[in-house]
């Protein structure tokens, strides 16, 4: 979710920062699709509100009572802030802060009031807080259960990696730096933090005096002054830095940043906002490759997912008539590491079926020839003599009250709407996942969109 | 890569929704260009034909074929036109179908030209 709003905040030039508690557990029992609706409108209208600076998400527990916890979200920005007689109204249907603000910055003025009454439908309230001028925050509570079991999900780097490993972090954004630090601590990794390349480098060259030099160096890569590959040719140029394992942090990857990466030899190239085992995945390869001789490859999102264990790599097989979202479907499953076998209708769909096994079939409902209803009910039959059960994901571009019913009355499993976006690929493909490694047979039907 | 045709007020193409959907990726962003430059024209060609003929059929498979395709490039307002279409076909409404094929026919006037330029800007 925050990757997609992060492309907004930089095509803005404004930095988007994710802070999360250590109290708050890693999986909670909750309706993910509301929660992330309040999120989105939240974070969407504070990067829309803000011209410099930036907004932040922060996530902590507020009261916790057994397996309850009320978990606080809070949306701040640097924007132009809300005056104290306008933040009751805004909440009201088809209300904003100023009647400018509609032909300036668009909406409709309904955001706020859903999400007003989302929190409320999960058992928290919504609330502001702002200062003309100064910036606005958002607050939200929402009543969520923690999972029974810790849920985990692809590869976990092994901590003794990253433990007491010293860090030098560069990063001209205060609260970017602290959130970095949060997440290095939780490892039991050493850090120390500078908000430029020059003091970087002095801190590189006195570490490296006294005898405890640093192992890795975390940094930004649009900064003032001197951005992250000066940094880097300047690190290279003295080597008597004897050159530690670098990571490069950026808002928005450009054409080149790969090859540059390579010929500079930096480790790994991450897009920001990072997640948190994303990270940690990253650092425990980074560090790892200083281990390898020959030539490494670049560690980016993408290597981390292709070295997934294999186990997470899916067989999937796509029945899409629509060659734009069949080639987009197909190249967002790729990317993630997964084989994908085309059909153009339900009857290449099964006939692809009986030639081979597929972990995952994502069915588009409508489609020439035979549809994903006839398809999927001809699945059901054959499972009768056959026995198992093959996970069909409904994909429809209906996107009708009903839909959902529909498709689970017909016997698919799961419910994606069209066009897919990635988080929902995302979250069904990690629902999939978590499922299969509990090897539950029977799966429930949980959908996705809608 | 600019915003610019995004920030015009003609712009077709929520840019901003597409390059997420992409997940950035320029070139996956030239390649599904290049294949709704393949399929559009005949489509909307096919689509003309069947309005006039009135073939309630063809009318429905072809809007639907143009709508999954503009929604997946994020054409969005063209791609709920293209639903209308659908769905009117689907119930056997002809009347205001010609109105509603004439709105999506405006609705796409610049789209070629406004892909064209995002996909060379994606290549610079």
């Amino acid at each position: 979710m925050l990757k997609t709003l992060a492309l907004q905040a930089d095509e803005k030039g404004v930095e988007l920062l994710c802070e999360i508690a250590p109290s708050v557990p890693d999986v909670v029992q909750g309706d993910s699709n509301r929660l992330c609706q309040v999120l989105v409108n939240l974070i969407g209208n504070a990067i829309k509100f803000t011209d410099h600076g930036e907004v932040a998400l922060n996530v902590q527990v507020e009261t916790e009572d057994g397996h309850n916890r009320i978990i606080r979200f809070t949306v701040s920005d640097t924007g132009i802030g809300i005056p104290p007689e306008k933040q009751k109204l805004i909440f009201q249907p088809f209300a904003q802060a100023d009647n400018s603000t509609t032909r300036k910055y668009g909406g409709t003025g309904l955001g706020l009031t859903i999400s007003k009454c989302l929190v409320e439908l999960m058992g928290g309230n919504l609330w502001v807080e702002s200062e003309v001028g100064r910036g606005t925050q958002f607050h939200f509570t929402a009543r969520l259960k923690t999972s029974e079991k810790p849920i985990e999900v692809g590869t976990i780097a092994p901590p003794e990696r990253l433990r007491a490993v010293k860090v030098l972090i560069v990063d001209d954004n205060r609260t970017n730096r602290r959130i970095l630090e949060g997440m290095l601590k939780r490892w039991d990794m050493k850090s120390t933090s500078v908000e430029d390349g020059e003091e970087a480098l002095v801190l590189l060259s006195s570490a490296q005096n006294a005898g405890e030099p640093y192992a890795l160096v975390l940094t930004d890569m649009h900064m003032p002054k001197m951005d992250g590959f000066g940094l880097v040719e300047r690190i290279k140029d003295r080597p008597e830095l004897h050159a530690p394992t670098i990571m490069m942090l950026t808002s928005a990857g450009h054409r080149g940043d790969a090859e540059r990466c390579r010929e500079l030899g930096i480790t790994a190239y991450l897009l920001k906002p990072i997640r948190q085992s994303e990270l940690r995945e990253a650092i425990a390869r980074a560090l790892g490759a200083r281990e390898q001789t020959g030539p490494i490859p670049l560690v980016t999102r993408y290597s981390l997912q292709d070295a997934r264990d294999p186990q997470a790599v899916l067989r999937v097989l796509v029945a899409e008539d629509n060659p734009v979202n069949q080639r987009l479907a197909v190249r967002m499953l790729e990317k993630r590491g997964h084989r994908v076998t085309v059909a153009g209708n339900g009857r290449e769909a099964l006939e692809a079926l009986e030639k081979d096994t597929f972990d995952l079939v994502f069915m588009d409902v409508q489609m020439p020839v035979m549809d994903g209803f006839q398809a999927t009910s001809t699945i059901r039959e054959r499972e009768k003599s056959i026995g198992g059960h093959q996970i069909v994901i409904a994909v429809t571009a209906h996107a009708m009250k009903g839909d959902r019913d529909q498709c689970l009355a017909g016997g698919m499993d799961y419910y994606l709407s069209k066009p897919i976006r990635p988080q929902e690929l995302d979250d069904v493909l990690d629902k999939y996942l978590v499922l299969r490694a509990k090897s539950v047979i029977a799966i429930e039907p949980i959908g996705i969109s809608n | 890569m600019t915003e610019k045709g995004y920030r015009s007020p003609q712009a077709a193409v929520n840019l901003t929704d597409l390059l997420a959907r992409v997940e950035n990726d320029r070139d996956l962003l030239r390649e599904l260009v290049g294949i709704f430059k393949e399929d559009f024209p005949r489509l909307l060609q096919s689509l003309q034909e069947s309005v006039a003929r009135e073939d309630m059929k063809n009318v429905q498979d072809t809007s639907h074929a143009l709508k999954g395709m503009l929604s997946g490039l994020s054409v969005m307002q063209a791609a709920a036109t293209a639903s209308r279409l659908e769905q009117m076909a689907r119930g056997g409404i002809t009347s205001g179908l010609t109105d509603a094929l004439a709105l999506l026919e405006s609705q796409v006037a610049q789209l070629l030209p406004e892909l064209d330029a995002y996909a060379e800007e994606a290549q610079s």
